[in-house]
């Protein structure tokens, strides 16, 4: 295996709830991403699959630095993120970009096409040599019509926002590329045409993404392996068709459980797992295992000790104490 | 054939079908646009959708004329402004058409002079009033924190300090010239902006585009000047066209008190300070220069209005 | 409960037409639909968004703005809704015919306790006692899986989570024991942990109440894990009808099918390639007397662009479908033997052609 692109080092990101009052001190912190260690591998998709809350677009935003971490540290090659000035991130930002999710609001709506996909280049000086030409590569690159690029954003449709969003975000020709939701937002048919637009760059330009997102579907389609989130912290990381086939993390079982898959036999027969109550606030997480008050497993132990996040006999890294492997779909 | 459809989207059937695009799981908004026919530069929109609003059009025809008129036809009209001429206190007539004033000149003269000046001032107040006001509100609504605080609290003093007074000391000091006057009035003039570019600032340094700018690496000029601005320019447009009929209104209002514009040059507010003592009996020497304030005002604050809305490039349509 | 024939279906909808009064034109919104709902059954109404499936169920309940023009049938238990007032429906509403939106959030009064609520529900319909009412609450808030239901019972809706609001949504709308439930889009804005309770506590009441439903969504998945018959909706129209499992294993017509291709899935052994339906769902404004798949279909041929095919029965039983190929249909194993999987050129417009 060859060394990881990419690592998140036990990052944290707080944010700080101010009171009420003249003096807005602050009274609480949410910890939206609690201690993440990630790796990303050349060429690879890596998953990262959590519902709402769960902290994945805060760790999206952390990893490109849109939010300074509040711990720990983002390895690109072999240079923290977390410790560069300024003027060193954006020489960075040419092999690390970010494509966000509401393909209505992350495009400058008073821009036409052309100039959005170009401003990368300007920024980083590469317009005067052959910028024009460039756009419009990157434009056929996603599969738009170089002639519709001096239009704006709103006579697109949501598909098409995001493959300009896409584009954009490959004007500099990035390594990894996080991807933030990058589907959510489409009608089904829609998403299927952007997903494999998202496939094929992968293989031609040799991208290595980060591919987050609350469709597991989706997610189990695309990536090599999947990291599943709850409350900042991840709990289960395999191979997709591991995670998928033999999760052993309780909330993976609970979260593949509860997807209906558009097979009615299947759905007739399967087990489904109803989890209890609802995601506690990442202001007061649970003590121990932050799963604990939903799990049908929880014993005093997982009160008193967090479990870590080691391997636990079914040859990837699981979270739980109780560790076992179900098949669930 | 195996052409995709082009129309705008339906959006009365798709109200009831509204989902939020931000949502986890939620299909997207409304809007659905099929590409047009035609391609369209950034301008040619502008402009087209300027020329759909009626009044807009009428008053921007009107205020060019009134402009040129003032600054090129003081210079064609046979008469000079401070001409004396042997008649005088004659009523309009074909030779001239706003009459002639106690002391023998023509009153066309004086109010196209008037008028030129008024337009001076008042173009140059809203060029320094919007810049100033602009760029302290950019900064403001774009940094926040202690710059904002001390920003605001300069704005509001300036708003708190009582502008007749400081009118009246300043233009003891600075003199009569419109340049001057210009100057004294857009340092009252410019707080406004500065409270509307900031607040519009504040909102849209937080969408996502400016995040998609930050991590594509723009630093924080680019971003204020190539994002912000021109997502804010609505306001600032239609603002500064207020400040041109409020400029005006000004100038007007101090040259007719004798703080403004002094003899032997001549403004709008002076002609009607001169003109209200003859008021019954030759009515002309007040309605002219006074009418022509009133056109100036509400045809620069209706071309305002079309230029915000020309701006917008969310709207496609027409309105009733 | 009023008595019907045995077999016959309590809701019924034929030939349904809605349309709209806008800007730019009528937008024709539903454009003759007609399915059936049986006693005890769940009736799956799956579109994308425009393809008017919302506005179906609006016009059935009366919900739908005074400029709209609606014409048709939509019969329950034989009784005709579409030429009621607003105050007839408003007895209906509620008590014997139920509705779930989408939006927990806006369907309940953020003012009121949510029990006063689901109390109110049973009051306005029948005459009970305010303890009475109240206890049925509890009963109800405890059905739909509510913990600790008598204390909750007091909470005020956004003291409540997205997954217990929507909850008490459907506990109100089980409150009279309704014979017809129509839920639009009940979880689409849930995650998916939470969207599983939902639709858990949704089929506990429906049981406990022997309701028919109607569940609106676009999700397929939900629709094959809940639904016993599928309508699926295209453009305004029913373009394909019948059994859950006919529907998704023998699908008829090409949309049905291209939907199913382009779902990833998470039950896949094999990386398989997608294969996207290219194009973009037609404007509703003008329609052209055409199949308006047709643009986007692979199957299209001349017939397709001048004559919009009506439903009709495919295999027997129930399963119907409008298109003039449904039988080129027979024998596909896989949406790629019909749907090229290749994006190129996607760029949401031209139909991926073999």
């Amino acid at each position: 295996m060859s060394e990881p692109i990419l690592r998140v080092e036990g990052l944290h990101k707080h944010f700080d709830v101010k009171g009420e009052g003249l003096v807005r001190r602050s009274v609480d912190t949410v910890q939206a991403v609690a201690g993440v260690d990630l790796e990303l591998h050349p060429g690879e998709t890596l998953g990262v699959v959590g519902e709402s809350g769960c902290g994945k677009s805060t760790l999206a935003r952390t990893i490109v630095q849109l939010l300074p971490a509040t711990e720990g540290r983002v390895l690109l090659g072999d240079r923290d993120l977390t410790q560069l000035s300024r003027r060193g991130l954006r020489e960075q930002r040419r092999d690390l970009q970010i494509v966000f999710q509401d393909p209505y609001a992350s495009l400058d709506p008073r821009m036409p096409v052309s100039e959005i996909i170009g401003e990368p280049l300007r920024i980083h000086g590469l317009w005067k040599d052959a910028g024009r030409a460039r756009v419009r590569e990157l434009v056929e690159l996603v599969g738009l019509r170089s002639q519709h690029a001096n239009r704006f954003p709103h006579e697109f449709s949501g598909g098409q926002r995001q493959r300009i969003g896409i584009a954009r975000a490959l004007a500099l020709e990035p390594k990894v590329l996080i991807l933030d939701e990058p589907v959510s937002a489409l009608d089904v048919s829609v998403q299927a045409g952007v997903i494999n637009l998202l496939e094929d760059l992968q293989r031609r330009l040799g991208l290595a993404y980060v591919f987050i997102a609350h469709d597991l579907s989706v997610v189990r389609h695309i990536s090599d392996r999947v990291a599943v989130m709850y409350l900042g912290k991840i709990v289960e990381t395999a191979d997709a068709a591991d995670l998928y086939a033999a999760p052993s993390h309780p909330y993976t079982q609970a979260l593949l459980s509860a997807v209906p898959v558009p097979d009615p036999r299947r759905e007739r027969t399967r087990r489904r797992i109803v989890l209890e109550g609802d995601v506690p606030s990442p202001i007061d997480p649970p003590s121990g295992c932050r799963f604990r008050t939903r799990c049908w497993k929880a014993t005093e132990k997982c009160a008193e000790e967090e479990p870590a996040l080691v391997d636990r006999g079914y040859g990837h890294p699981s979270a739980c104490h109780y560790a076992e492997v179900q098949d669930v779909i | 054939m195996n052409e995709p459809e082009t129309r705008p989207s339906d959006v009365a059937a798709e109200e009831l079908e509204d989902r939020r695009p931000s949502d986890p799981g939620v299909q997207p908004g409304p809007t659905e646009e099929g590409l047009a026919v035609a391609t369209r530069s950034q301008r040619r929109m502008i402009v087209r959708r300027f020329l759909q609003h009626r009044l807009a059009v009428i008053s921007l025809v009107i205020l060019v004329l009134l402009i040129v008129g003032s600054l090129v036809g003081g210079r064609l009209w046979r008469y000079g402004y401070a001409e004396q001429l042997p008649e005088f206190n004659q009523s309009p007539s074909w030779g001239h058409p706003m009459g002639i004033d106690a002391i023998g000149r023509d009153l066309l003269a004086k109010v196209l002079r008037g008028a030129q000046r008024s337009v001076q001032v008042a173009l140059l107040v809203a060029l320094l009033s919007t810049t100033i006001g602009t760029i302290v509100g950019a900064v403001a609504g774009y940094y926040r924190g202690v710059l904002d605080a001390v920003l605001m609290r300069v704005t509001d003093l300036f708003l708190v300090v009582p502008q007749l007074a400081v009118f009246l000391l300043l233009a003891r000091i600075v003199g009569g010239g419109w340049f001057q006057l210009s100057l004294i009035i857009a340092a009252f003039f410019w707080m406004p902006i500065a409270r509307i570019v900031r607040a519009e600032f504040l909102s849209l340094r937080e969408t996502e585009y400016v995040d998609a700018a930050r991590a594509l690496g723009a630093g924080d000029l680019r971003i204020i000047l190539r994002h912000l601005i021109p997502n804010a320019i609505g306001s600032i447009i239609v603002n500064a066209s207020i400040v041109v009929a409020v400029a005006i209104l000004a100038e007007t209002s101090l040259s007719y008190l004798g703080l403004g514009i002094a003899a032997p040059d001549t403004s709008l507010g002076l002609l009607v300070s001169e003109g209200q003592s003859a008021f019954e009996t030759r009515p002309y020497l007040f309605y002219f220069p006074g009418l022509l304030i009133v056109l100036i005002a509400l045809t620069v604050n209706f071309v305002g209005d079309g230029l915000r809305d020309a701006f917008d490039p969310k709207q496609s349509r027409a309105r009733r | 409960m009023r008595p019907t024939e045995p077999g016959s279906p309590v809701l019924a909808v034929e030939d349904l037409v809605v349309s709209f009064p806008t800007d730019d034109g009528v937008v024709d919104a539903v454009r003759g639909v007609s399915w059936e709902l049986s006693p005890g059954r769940v009736l799956g109404v799956v579109g994308e968004s425009g393809s008017g499936k919302s506005v179906t169920a609006n016009a059935i309940m009366g919900l739908l703005p005074a400029s709209a023009t609606i014409s048709g049938s939509a019969r329950f238990q034989g009784e005709e809704l579409l030429d009621q007032d607003d105050r007839e429906l408003a007895a209906l509403r509620g008590s014997r015919l139920a509705m779930i939106f989408q939006d927990p959030m806006t369907s309940l009064n953020p003012v009121y306790r949510v029990g006063w609520q689901i109390s109110e529900a049973v009051r306005l319909h029948d005459d009970v006692s305010k303890a009475d009412a109240r206890g049925r609450a509890i009963e109800l808030l405890d059905l739909v899986g509510i913990p600790d239901a008598s204390e909750r019972v007091d909470n005020y809706p956004h003291e409540l989570s997205g997954g217990m609001r929507q909850r008490v949504v459907i506990a109100i709308a089980m409150a009279n024991e309704p014979e017809v439930i129509i839920a639009d889009e009940p979880t689409t804005a849930l995650d998916v942990t939470v969207q599983a309770q939902v639709l858990d506590a949704l089929a506990t009441a429906r049981e406990a109440a022997h309701a028919a439903m109607v569940l609106i969504t676009h999700d397929l998945g939900v629709v094959a894990g809940s639904a016993d018959d599928v309508v699926v909706m295209y453009a305004g129209r029913a373009v394909e009808v019948g059994s859950v499992d006919d529907v998704f294993y023998i699908p008829r017509h090409p949309y049905t099918l291209g939907l199913l291709g382009s779902l990833p899935r998470m039950d896949a052994s094999e990386a398989r390639r997608l294969t996207p339906i290219g194009g973009v769902p037609p404007s509703m404004i003008g329609l052209a007397e055409r199949c308006q798949f047709a643009p986007r279909c692979p199957l299209a041929t001349d017939i397709c662009w001048t004559e919009e095919p009506e439903l009709e029965r495919t295999e027997g039983g129930t399963h119907r479908s409008a298109c003039h190929h449904w039988r080129s249909l027979r024998g596909v194993e896989d949406p790629s033997e019909v749907f090229t999987p290749v994006d190129v050129h996607g760029a949401d417009d031209g139909a991926g052609a073999r």
